[in-house]
């Protein structure tokens, strides 16, 4: 597989504009990074990054309030948006005939929101936004656990220790004053990484995109967060109710952040431990013992810290501290005997069949090169991750395995039977 | 000074032509049918094996047994265990699933063309030679009853469940939960296991094959040539083939909206469910429910989104679908709405519909006409768009240039026409409406909607008694 091709330009007012000429299907995507998330908001602001992400689809000063849309579907486009701890994430794809609309629609929002903001928008959007937290949040089996865990895991002023979803006690409190300070901090040229993908002419595409941003004012004080790794020195433990029949445990630890030396090789050793029902903990625990009904195990990296987690709900009739007991016993188990070699070349595998198919469309290239660069300040940057995947052998599995997971405590969340948390 | 016209939507050039995949088929020598269409994207097999064992030739009494079969056959063959044989895959990097809807049990390779040979061959073992071992179906079985304990958990599970159960009544096993209930478990036997997977796969010529690659149909059927070989020399057929259980949906009575509440005190939310039996794929209105019902809930720009969210606030999101499917799928509407607004918005659901049976303005129209024409551009792109158009085409027996139909369809499509259609499909006074949520905080609200008296069912949709 081939490295994307790639164009990197910087517009004088700061701007990142990454080109990546695609003729596989005529169309153009069109992404657009900021970079500011959940964790650059301020004390009594939570869940701000995630509300203004809903009203950038409000409407500017030139666009209708439903215009971006109904503009995008009625060209044959898709949009959307999401917010993450680092960053915004904005992105339509269209056929290739439409580039001018994205440009307009994008940059009109960039540089013209406030004239189309109002009260009824704000109030609306946080009517929506608190309904999401009530359906992904609160109504979800178990997804009540995330919100503790990201407090546990993290000391209280780590800007990972409250989720991008915010409290409905901040949201209720956010102001239209607010959402204009927001904008005129974070939502500037120099903050932010233009791609565009798929079916065009790179030359004219660029001068296109200078013509619509050009002229937006820099906000000219933007510097990369440093890293804030964290290291848990004692175990913590919090317990949660919620309306379920099966009780769920998640042990969770810091880990360095994005770019890390020892990031593919977490990432690796996530997979050995539950990529699929043979890996370590799912083979044990739900066909040599029967103590979980499921397992997962995830290695996240965000651009300030990283996080190992798994989480598994118990099987019927067994009881929470025994599977956690086992866990324990299993992570050890496997630092003292190692990961094989034969268990890594699966991973491997299975890895880099997974890589191409997350790259077999213009708009996840393109997608993937935006998040690169803001994330890791080289658009490339996951490329270099894909090849270092060979690089990883057993022996620096067996290491990262050691230092984060055994001679580090882990934060442990138990989700019980409401009712039952006094046992 | 502005190079740029901000004032409006710049005009956009010549909208892309693109031709629709190319869909080649063929009946192989074992008598399966087997399509396939080209992808330059990726050097990658998609492929799917569809056999005809779904959830609709259940017997009654073993509901849950698709789903059953499904998992067992993931669980070993005849030379490897379990274990074994998901390494095997995993050495090849291949991803193999196996899950089963209402029609059929489906089996999913994406694999890369290089180790494409060698995973078919892991494909045909589970087909042919599954372990199907006692072992591995107490272990099954065991975890199936955590699933069905912890079923309830879930809203959005149990508005799907008392749906069901009250779309398709009690006699199909369509109208159970798809993973079937303690009872019917504790009824299934491993015997039940094989006989079903051995009735489908003693009939070759209903199973159905889809598959993308670069070398098209020659090169799908090149690489399963060796399956092909198995499958002449297997042992004819003993099993006699399963029957389907289904009848048509449960009937509501004529001109009147049932109301059916399912109670979970404290819910911040209540899942709503609301809609009405409606047509198969095969009717000849079904392409053009499909297009109208974007301008009614099928994208965000859509009248029940911009209502219930974008003005009202109820809700992160509504849609709305007619189903289709081989046989006659629901039109329905389905969101979560947060628990005080339960009762108002399923007013402005019904209010909607109402005002959707006269018919798609001029505007809506123009806009679904240019949606759908101008997507075709991107919609082929990657393997997996591909696979789902062949495989589309395949399950429902649509044409291969099904949306060109549509689009022929909407092209002289006026709003009386559209009134014509949607007055005879949308039927808002003859609703079944399911609210999961906080009865004690919503009841009295909804009695007052004049549809009908909310009647209280449990978690499976069984009437509750007293």
């Amino acid at each position: 597989m081939q490295r994307p091709e790639l164009r990197e330009h910087v517009l004088p007012n700061g701007l990142r504009v990454l080109l990546h000429p695609a003729r596989s299907a005529p169309v153009v995507s069109l992404q657009l990074c900021y970079h500011v998330g959940s964790a650059r908001e301020l004390p009594g602001k939570t869940g701000f990054a995630h509300l203004f992400e809903h009203l950038l689809f409000q409407g500017s000063e030139h666009v209708a309030s439903d215009g971006h849309f109904r503009l995008i579907t009625q060209a044959g486009g898709t949009l959307n948006g999401n917010t993450s701890f680092d960053r915004t994430h904005y992105f339509e794809t269209l056929p290739s005939n439409q580039l001018e609309l994205a440009l307009w629609l994008e940059s009109d929002r960039m540089g013209f929101l406030l004239g189309g903001l109002d009260q009824r928008k704000l109030d609306n959007q946080r009517d929506v936004v608190r309904n999401e937290k009530r359906q992904n949040y609160e109504l979800r089996p178990y997804a009540k656990a995330h919100e503790v865990l990201a407090a546990a895991l993290f000391p209280p002023e780590h800007p990972y220790a409250h989720l991008p979803i915010g409290t409905h006690e901040d949201l209720i409190s956010a102001t239209l004053d607010d959402v204009r300070a927001f904008f005129e901090r974070w939502y500037r040229p120099d903050n932010a990484t233009l791609v565009l993908g798929g079916d065009f002419e790179p030359d004219h595409a660029l001068e296109r995109v200078a013509a619509w941003f050009g002229e937006l004012a820099p906000g000219g004080n933007f510097t990369r967060p440093a890293p804030q790794p964290h290291r848990a020195l004692v175990e913590q433990r919090r317990t949660v109710e919620d309306k379920v029949q099966l009780p769920q445990v998640t042990l969770a630890w810091p880990t360095p952040e994005l770019g890390h030396a020892d990031e593919t090789a977490l990432t690796l050793l996530s997979m050995v431990l539950s990529a699929t029902r043979a890996s370590v903990l799912d083979r044990a625990l739900t066909i040599d013992e029967l103590l979980a009904k499921s397992i997962s195990c995830g290695a996240w990296h965000g651009e300030l810290a990283g996080r190992f987690q798994i989480t598994a709900t118990a099987a019927s009739g067994v009881e929470l501290a025994r599977l956690e007991a086992r866990i324990r016993e299993l992570l050890a188990n496997l630092a003292s005997g190692g990961v094989s070699a034969a268990m890594l070349e699966r991973m491997h595998n299975r890895a880099e069949a997974e890589f191409i198919q997350r790259l077999d469309n213009v708009s996840s290239r393109a997608s993937a090169l935006a998040l690169s660069d803001v994330l890791r300040g080289a658009p490339l940057g996951f490329w270099s991750e894909y090849e270092s995947l060979r690089e990883q052998t057993p022996a620096r599995l067996d290491a990262v395995l050691r230092r984060y997971l055994i001679e580090q405590p882990p934060t442990v969340v138990s989700v019980v039977p409401a009712g039952a948390s006094a046992a | 000074m502005s190079r740029v016209d901000r004032s409006g939507p710049p005009t956009a050039g010549p909208t892309p032509r693109v031709a629709l995949p190319r869909v080649e088929r063929t009946r192989a020598s074992s008598g399966m049918r087997v399509a396939a269409t080209t992808s330059d994207a990726t050097p990658e097999l998609l492929f799917e094996l569809a056999l005809p064992s779904g959830r609709v030739r259940e017997p009654l009494g073993r509901e849950g047994l698709a789903s059953l079969t499904s998992l067992m056959l993931q669980e070993g063959t005849r030379q490897r265990s379990t274990v074994e044989f998901i390494d095997a895959l995993d050495f090849l990097g291949a991803h193999l699933a196996v899950h089963s809807d209402d029609d059929e049990t489906t089996l999913e390779l994406r694999v890369l063309e290089r180790h494409a040979e060698r995973a078919l061959e892991l494909v045909g073992d589970l087909l042919l030679e599954p372990r199907l071992g006692e072992h591995e179906f107490a272990r099954v079985r065991e975890q199936r009853r955590a699933s069905l304990r912890s079923r309830a958990d879930d809203p959005k599970s149990v508005v799907h469940d008392v749906w069901s159960r009250l779309y398709w009544g009690r006699s199909t096993a369509l109208g159970s939960a798809g993973i079937g209930d303690e009872e019917s478990l504790a009824a299934t036997t491993l015997d039940d296991v094989r006989r079903f997977h051995a009735a489908a796969v003693a009939q070759p010529r209903a199973w159905r094959c889809a598959g993308v690659c670069r070398g098209g149909l020659e090169q799908l059927l090149a690489w399963l040539a060796p399956l092909e070989a198995r499958l002449a020399q297997a042992a004819p057929a003993a099993e006699p083939a399963l029957r389907e259980t289904w009848s048509e949906p449960s009937p509501l009575e004529r001109k009147r909206s049932r109301l059916y509440v399912c109670d979970r005190p404290g819910a911040p939310q209540s899942e709503l469910r609301v809609g009405h039996p409606s047509v198969a794929s095969s009717h000849p209105d079904w392409l053009a429910l499909s297009a109208l019902n974007l301008a009614l809930g099928g994208v965000f720009s859509s009248r029940l989104n911009l209502n219930l969210r974008e003005n009202k606030g109820y809700t992160y999101g509504i849609r709305s679908s007619f189903d289709g499917g081989r046989r006659p799928g629901a039109f329905s509407v389905a969101t979560s709405v947060d628990t005080r607004n339960s009762a108002p918005a399923l007013r402005e659901i019904v209010r909607e519909l109402e005002g959707f049976t006269a018919g798609a303005t001029p505007e809506e129209l123009a806009f679904v006409r240019s949606s759908l024409e101008q997507a075709l551009a991107r919609q082929f792109e990657s393997p997996q768009a591909r696979l789902a158009f062949v495989s589309t085409i395949e399950r429902l027996g649509l044409r291969d240039d099904y949306p060109l139909q549509r689009l022929a369809w909407l092209a002289d499509a006026t709003p009386a026409a559209s009134a014509h259609v949607l007055s005879e499909h949308l039927r808002p006074g003859e609703l079944l409406v399911v609210v999961v949520g906080d009865l004690t905080a919503v009841g009295r609200e909804l009695a007052e909607l004049g549809l009908g008296s909310p009647v209280k069912v449990d978690a499976r949709g069984d009437e509750r008694r007293g």
